[in-house]
This record gives C-alpha cells, sequence and structure tokens, in this order.
C-alpha cells in the first residue's frame, strides 16, 4: 500500500495541511519555555522490576517464539538484513 | 438499555443473589448474539467463566473478594493482556498475541474484575469517527446509522449496549471522551501521569493516558480507583500510591465555581449547544456558581496537538517493522495511521529549524497556562465534549473534518488534565456529552459534578 504513487501523493498533501494550520496560528503567539514533559519528576532512576523466575521467563519465550514472523530449525528468531547493512 | 447500576450488580453477586458465572456467560451469550451488529468486540477471553467461578468459591466460603468482583470488562485492543491479542485493529498487529498483562490489567485482576474480551477500536488509535478499524467500523448503539466516535469506539459502545459492565479505554486527545459523548454513556480521562501506560501499545507518549467507560459515574469512580497509583517502574508519573473517590462524590454543588468560556460557544454548533446551557442552568439551580473564563487561545489546541502528536506516533510505530512480530506497518495499514506517519517523518525531517515540534512545545505551554490560570479561578470547566453532531458511518469526510472533532478534547491532554463526561442530553434522537475538565489531580471534583449530572432529567 505503501507504494503506490497515488496514494503516497495524496497523503502527504493531506498531511501537511496541519502542519499549515500550525504554521498560521503560531505565528503571533509569545515565546514560551517548551513543554516535553508534563511531570517535573522524571524518575529516572527508578528501580528494575525483580528478576522473574525460570518459570516464568521460559513461558515468555514460548509465548513471543510463537508470534515471532519466521524462525530457524533451532526455533531461533531470524530477521531479514537491513538494507542499509547490504 | 444498560440495566441497574453498577454498584447495585456487584452488591448483588457479593450476596450471591446473581452468581459470577451467571452474570460472565450472560454477557458472552449477549456478546455472540448482538455484537455482530455493533461490532465492538474482537476477541473474547475463553478464561472468563473459570474465574468467574474463582470469584464464586470465594463469595461461598465468606472469603473476601475485590472491589470489582464479578464485574465484566471490556479492553480497549492497545492494552497488553496475556494470551489476547493486542492488534490496535490494524493489520500490522493481526496475529499479535500479548506476552504479558499491562499494570492496569494486573490491578484489575487483583480486584477480581473478569476481563471479558478485546474491543475494537480505531486503527492505532488514528481516529475520531470509530471507522478506521482493520477489522471494520463499529456501530453506535444509542444512535443507529451514525459513528459512535472514537478512538475507543468499541469499549463505549459495548457498554452503551450493555455487552459489558465496564471497559478501559485509552484517551490522546479525547479518546474516551468523544465515544462517551456520541455513545451516551459515562467516560473519564484521568490525570495524566495517575495511571500507568506500562503495557499500554502507546500513540503520543506524553499525552496518552489509560481511563475508564462505564454506563454510571460510580462505575467510572470505581475502576479509577483500581488502575490508578504510582507504578515504581514508569518514568512519568504522579507520586500519588492510592486515590479514594467513592466517599467524595457526594453530589453537593454549594460552594462549587463552574467555569464557562464563550470560545466553547464560538467552536461549537448551536444545536449541541443548547442542551450544554440547559445543563449549565441546571448546575446553577443546584447551587454552583458560573463564572465566565478566558481562554484565549482555546481553538490552537487542535493544530498544536497534531504537530506533537505525529513526531512522537513516527517515533514510536518504528518498531513495527515486521522483524520481531507483525507486518512492517507502512505496507499494510490504512489511510490516517498513513498519513500521520508521514506528517511525523516530514515535521521531524524540517525540525533543524526548530519550526514545528519545538515551536508547538511552546505553544503547548502556553495553553496549559491558560487551563491553569482559568482553573485557578473555578473548580471546574463545564462546556460542550465535541463541536459538532456525529457523522453518518461511511460518509465520506475530509482529514481536517475528522481532525475538527477534537478541538474541545485536545486541551486536555496538552495540559495534562483530567476530564470527565457524563450524558446531558439528546438532539435528534443523538447523545450528547457534558464534558467537566478538572485541575491535576482533581478528579473528585469532575465526578462531583458528573455525579450531580446524573440527577437531571
Amino acid at each position: 500500500m505503501w507504494l503506490t504513487e497515488n496514494r503516497e501523493e495524496k497523503i502527504k498533501k493531506s498531511a501537511e495541511e496541519i502542519i499549515d494550520k500550525f504554521s498560521e496560528i503560531e505565528k503571533n503567539l509569545p515565546t514560551e519555555e517548551k513543554t516535553y514533559y508534563l511531570l517535573s519528576s522524571l524518575n529516572v532512576l527508578r528501580s528494575d522490576k525483580k528478576e522473574s523466575s525460570e518459570e516464568k521467563r521460559k513461558s515468555f519465550r514460548k509465548n513471543f517464539l510463537r508470534i515471532m514472523p519466521e524462525k530457524d530449525d533451532e526455533g531461533n528468531l531470524k530477521v531479514e538484513v537491513a538494507e542499509w547493512s547490504e | 438499555m444498560v440495566g441497574i447500576s453498577t454498584l447495585e450488580k456487584l452488591k448483588s453477586i457479593r450476596r450471591g443473589d446473581l452468581t459470577a458465572v451467571d452474570h460472565i456467560e450472560e454477557k458472552i451469550d449477549e456478546i455472540k448474539d448482538r455484537d455482530e451488529g455493533i461490532n465492538s468486540f474482537l476477541e473474547i477471553n475463553q478464561d472468563s467463566i473459570e474465574k468467574a467461578k474463582e470469584i464464586d468459591r470465594k463469595i461461598e466460603k465468606g472469603d473476601e473478594v475485590g472491589k470489582l468482583a464479578g464485574l465484566g470488562i471490556g479492553i480497549k485492543s492497545n492494552i497488553n493482556v496475556k494470551g489476547l491479542k493486542a492488534t490496535c485493529a490494524s493489520k500490522t498487529l493481526e496475529n499479535y498475541t500479548s506476552t504479558y498483562n499491562a499494570v492496569v490489567i494486573e490491578r484489575i485482576k487483583q480486584e477480581d474484575g473478569i476481563i471479558l474480551g478485546m474491543n475494537n477500536m480505531d486503527e492505532f488509535a488514528c481516529g475520531a469517527s470509530g471507522e478506521t478499524s482493520y477489522f471494520g467500523p463499529t456501530k453506535n448503539p444509542a444512535a443507529a446509522g451514525k459513528i459512535p466516535g472514537g478512538s475507543s469506539s468499541g469499549p463505549a459502545a459495548a457498554v452503551a449496549s450493555g455487552l459489558c459492565d465496564l471497559a478501559l479505554g485509552s484517551d490522546t486527545g479525547g479518546s474516551i471522551r468523544n465515544p462517551a459523548s456520541h455513545c451516551g454513556i459515562v467516560g473519564l480521562k484521568p490525570t495524566y501521569g495517575l495511571v500507568p501506560r506500562e503495557g499500554l501499545i502507546d500513540l503520543s507518549m506524553s499525552f496518552d493516558q489509560i481511563g475508564p467507560l462505564s454506563p454510571d459515574v460510580e462505575g467510572a469512580a470505581l475502576l479509577t480507583e483500581v488502575i490508578a497509583g504510582k507504578n515504581n517502574t514508569e518514568g512519568i508519573m504522579h507520586d500519588v500510591k492510592s486515590v479514594e473517590y467513592m466517599d467524595k462524590i457526594n453530589p453537593d454543588l454549594e460552594e462549587m465555581k463552574i467555569g464557562i468560556s464563550p470560545k466553547f460557544r464560538e467552536l461549537t454548533d448551536s444545536k449541541i449547544m443548547e442542551v450544554i446551557d440547559d445543563s449549565i442552568d441546571f448546575l446553577e439551580g443546584e447551587g454552583a456558581e458560573i463564572v465566565n473564563v478566558d481562554l484565549p487561545n482555546l481553538e490552537k489546541a487542535m493544530p498544536t496537538y497534531y504537530t506533537i502528536l505525529s513526531v512522537e506516533f513516527f517515533s514510536a510505530t518504528r518498531k513495527f517493522d515486521g522483524r520481531k512480530y507483525g507486518h512492517k506497518i507502512e505496507d499494510v495499514c490504512g489511510d490516517e495511521v498513513l498519513r500521520r506517519i508521514v506528517r511525523g517523518k516530514h515535521i521531524s525531517q524540517k525540525e533543524f529549524k526548530n519550526q514545528y515540534y519545538q515551536r508547538a512545545l511552546q505553544v503547548r505551554t502556553l495553553i496549559k497556562k491558560e487551563l491553569e490560570k482559568a482553573l485557578n479561578e473555578t473548580d471546574v470547566l463545564v462546556g460542550p465534549t465535541v463541536p459538532k453532531l456525529p457523522h453518518d458511518i461511511g460518509e465520506d469526510i475530509t482529514p481536517s473534518d475528522m481532525y475538527a472533532y477534537d478541538y474541545l478534547t485536545t486541551p486536555a491532554n496538552l495540559g495534562g488534565l483530567c476530564g470527565g463526561v457524563v450524558p446531558a442530553g439528546e438532539k435528534n434522537g443523538i447523545p450528547i456529552g457534558l464534558q467537566i475538565q478538572g485541575s491535576t489531580l482533581d478528579e473528585a471534583s469532575v465526578l462531583r459534578v458528573m455525579k450531580k449530572m446524573e440527577e437531571k432529567e
């Protein structure tokens, strides 16, 4: 779907409408501090969760392997080589 | 349509007048019988009857049961429930089965709530109509032929049609409040950082908030009590251990100052304003003082919101590359998801000039300050939820017209405030919800006004 030129062009055009609208409304507004986070108390030193049990980890791995798109003969996740590395 | 109140249902299960098994079996049968015409559920939880049996055994033995004992709860499909599919209503994740529970799900289970299944939604929460799901649009059980609103379309429609007792949605720019209004039910967007987001598949990390949809105010208050409170493994949360609302929602409005803004009227269809004005008259008659407040840049919230959201969404969706699970998002997503990705990419590329995103973060500060000032002068702000009546399902409307639904709900997300919606009346058979916005962590005042509104005829 992404590669259809017509669709991409149409989407691009409509995507830019709201940016144009924003550019229009911000012109006469004052300069302010930027609000990246709504809370000033960013908990960067939060503690890690307790390590899960061996049983839980095995069950997680089993469930994860079930949903991965491709696997090798040994059951390991198999992914396509990234285009940029070729 | 929705029968007895949430609290009466809970009491009935606790007393043993109604067994949890009978109650949940009835809900599942109703979903099977009636949901084909609504499309509010994407998957039913096959373990729900077993969980109901556990609760009945506890009650029979006289053991203590949790706050939500025996209630059937629908979950928006962007919240992870172990063993169920969290598809975000997208082909991208059509085969993605959750490997863990979101923190809110663990909390619901601890309080003996029963997960009934996964609800439909707009694809990746990108939409205000409930029409963009890969699994087909959700219908509005309260207004035939009209959109139910979005993006929490499935949770709202499921609650409105009585297919579940309560539901969890997420609100990034109005996604709980908008469908609550269109479907004639109660919805609450809690303060940003009050409810854990761990396990929510994010749309926009600085706006997203999980919250309840309910047939009544007490149900919304109860579910918020269960899911709210600090999660120590999250980076951005208020330092609040737990919240109690049930004893604070006495609907006494004496000494309460309610703010209204002329901007609400400027932006809103006059047919909707008739119902809103009637509600404000009712609240004044019940003892509240009505005060005019100035929100000079309210209409600028929506384009500011979409500028920030698109950048955060572009970043959030880079993990959907189809390598570890699912499909690559750009290969399979719908138009609105692609539009937001394209826009986010475009803004990010242009950002060396600090032209859009960085500037939008400044405008966010301005709007946040204006809302805080208005709420310093009053206890809550009251007005319409959506500025126009819902369109017909399938009607072709432009992206700009779709975004216009968000004019009145995005300000609370920019400011990180709380906001609730309660039915206010109808116009041409279409429900209209009153929006009540409150200061950071002042859900109690919002819920008080909502509770009073339930007395309005």
